[in-house]
């Protein structure tokens, strides 16, 4: 014979709480896993700001540092650019430096999506070839800043990913040049 | 009886209700644990990227500090590791380094490559460096322009202050005499005429060799240098400081003398004597004639603007130490308000004598020594005349005075032969 118990089914109200606290756990869990999944997205979206952002100022700054400091061009009277053309030390023949061909590194706009940040890129220009030096770099936050023999470059790097809320790294690399006349 | 039969038989759905739970719990678990797992991944990942970039700078920086290592080899032209001048290797705050020196064809320049690693990083930097010869003191007589010395009786030499007196070292003997080391050699950016006997190199400007007359002697080489030699003019901020703050006034004087504040300027004459104590003293003008004497008591500096006239008596370093006897010359507008001299209100006498010990760098001065005197020291002059025979023992000891002094390294560039990579 089997007990009563197992043979007896649910009643309605033991349903309608039983659904309701089942309802009110799963919105809870769902909350909780949105705002988590949004914070660990923003973290990954700060985080690839951050190595964009440094890997940007280090390319930056390899570019520049062999360049000769007599042979910057493209400066106001601030001695700050938005795109300075310089010339690196290739070598040097009987005692004279032998300069590389005339670099010049700017901004263009891209095609990248992040909200309320104008997308762009720096490219370093040679004998009319562009080249990406620096991705992901909001428009009008490069600049670079001749003081003496070393050059300061600054820029924001944004992090395309993030399509809502893009993460925002703002920074500069100072650059001692080593050929000085 | 139920009570009795459910405590001896367990209820099997509820068995059942517990394992799906521990199923959905287990699913649960493995979801956030995968997704733990990728960003604990992610992050190990952000972070060996990162460690590969600071690797890339240690790297860089452990070249950097070989290539300054090299520097110091090469300008000291020392060689420590028996390897080379300017080849090494080492370590430098975990990270290692290798740099390799070449000769250039040209003997003044060398091209130092560096190759410096931390961790799986490494970098490559090249640098090309001048070792530009500014030893005047090198000389007993050094004229930019030229040097012209004859006489009967001319000869040089060299002897070390500080081992003794030159009469001393003077134990050697040859047809011109006695002598004490042949490190006494004269040189000029330009031409040499030489009669006499020098004990030491002669080495004229590039491509020119000296020209030996009525029995010219060199006992060294005659190579021509290189390269002119780096003579300066001493800054003017050293004048400057002269012109304001010196021991004007101090010194003993004896017979005629008349010293003019405002223009510097000083002339004892009538056999006198200009007594100086140890101090720095600032003329437009010094004019020592009729036989007077300068006498030096302690280390003195001289600086001077127009003209130098110590040929009258002779000068007397009490000390026996050239370095305590320097004297500068350039045609700066000193003191203030004053033109610069001309050329021919820009010259300096001199005569030698037993007690002549002294410097003289006055590399844009024409420089002329009177009489058949000693001079102890080193004399750089733009053209410099010594036609009475006087005899010119170089101060070994000067070698490292400033003003001159050691070869001067200039960078002549610096690259970055393997750029790493985006």
């Amino acid at each position: 014979m089997r007990p009563l118990a197992a043979q007896r089914g649910f009643t309605l109200f033991e349903i309608t709480i039983g659904f309701a606290l089942f309802t009110g756990l799963i919105a809870l869990l769902g909350s909780v896993y949105a705002s988590s999944d949004g914070l660990a997205r923003q973290c990954m979206s700060t985080m690839s700001a951050h190595e964009e952002h440094r890997r940007n100022l280090d390319a930056l700054a390899n570019l520049c540092r062999a360049a000769a400091t007599d042979k910057f061009t493209g400066f106001d009277v601030a001695n700050t650019s938005t795109a300075p053309s310089f010339q690196c030390v290739t070598g040097a023949n009987a005692g004279v430096r032998v300069l590389g061909p005339v670099q010049t590194i700017s901004w263009r706009a891209n095609k990248d999506k992040a909200t309320g940040v104008v997308t762009g890129e720096l490219v370093v220009t040679q004998n009319s070839v562009a080249t990406v030096i620096a991705r992901h770099v909001r428009g009008g936050s490069f600049r670079a800043t001749l003081m003496g023999n070393t050059l300061r470059l600054t820029l924001t790097t944004y992090d395309a990913v993030g399509d809502n809320k893009p993460a925002l790294v703002s920074g500069d690399v100072s650059v001692a040049l080593r050929n000085t006349p | 009886m139920i009570v009795s039969t459910m405590s001896s038989r367990p209820d099997r759905s509820r068995y059942l209700q517990r394992g799906s739970a521990a199923v959905c719990a287990l699913l649960l678990a493995t979801m956030l644990g995968g997704l733990a797992f990728a960003l604990v991944q992610t992050g190990f990942a952000s972070g060996r990227w990162h460690a590969r970039a600071d690797d890339s700078l240690q790297a860089l920086e452990a070249a950097e500090t070989g290539i300054a290592r090299a520097e110091q080899e090469v300008q000291s032209q020392t060689d420590p590791g028996g390897d080379g001048v300017g080849t090494l290797s080492g370590t430098y705050a975990g990270s290692r380094f290798t740099v390799t020196a070449t000769a250039d064809a040209n003997p003044e320049y060398f091209r130092l490559v560096a190759r410096g690693q931390h961790g799986r990083s490494q970098r490559q930097v090249e640098v090309c460096v001048r070792l530009k010869p500014t030893a005047g003191w090198g000389y007993g007589v050094f004229g930019r322009s030229s040097t012209k010395i004859g006489g009967s009786g001319t000869m040089t030499d060299s002897y070390d202050s500080r081992l003794g007196t030159y009469a001393s070292q003077a134990v050697n003997s040859d047809a011109g005499g006695p002598y004490a080391r042949s490190s006494g050699g004269i040189g000029s950016n330009g031409t040499i005429q030489l009669q006499g006997l020098v004990h030491g190199n002669a080495n004229a400007g590039p491509g020119l060799t000296p020209n030996l007359t009525g029995g010219g002697v060199v006992t060294g080489n005659i190579t021509p240098l290189s390269v002119p030699m780096d003579l300066p003019a001493t800054p003017y901020a050293d004048f400057a400081a002269a012109n304001l703050i010196n021991q004007n006034g101090t010194w003993g004087t004896t017979g005629s003398a008349i010293y003019n504040p405002v223009t510097k300027n000083l002339a004892v004459s009538g056999g006198g004597s200009l007594t100086l104590s140890g101090g720095t003293y600032f003329f437009s003008s010094l004019s020592l004639s009729g036989g007077s004497i300068l006498k030096v008591t302690g280390p003195v500096k001289i600086y001077i603007t127009q003209v130098g006239s110590l040929g009258g008596g002779g000068i007397v370093n009490v000390t026996g130490l050239p370095a305590n006897l320097q004297i500068f010359q350039h045609p700066y507008a000193l003191p203030v308000g004053l033109a610069p001299a001309k050329k021919l209100m820009n010259t300096l006498s001199v005569a030698g004598g037993s007690g002549a010990a002294l410097t003289v760098y006055a590399p844009y001065t024409d420089v002329a020594v009177t009489g058949g005197g000693g001079i102890y020291g080193s004399i750089i002059a733009d053209n410099l005349q010594a036609q009475g025979g006087a005899q010119f023992h170089y101060d070994e000891a000067l070698g490292g005075l400033g003003g001159s002094g050691p070869p001067k390294l200039t960078r002549v560039y610096w690259r970055d032969v393997a750029q790493p990579k985006r």
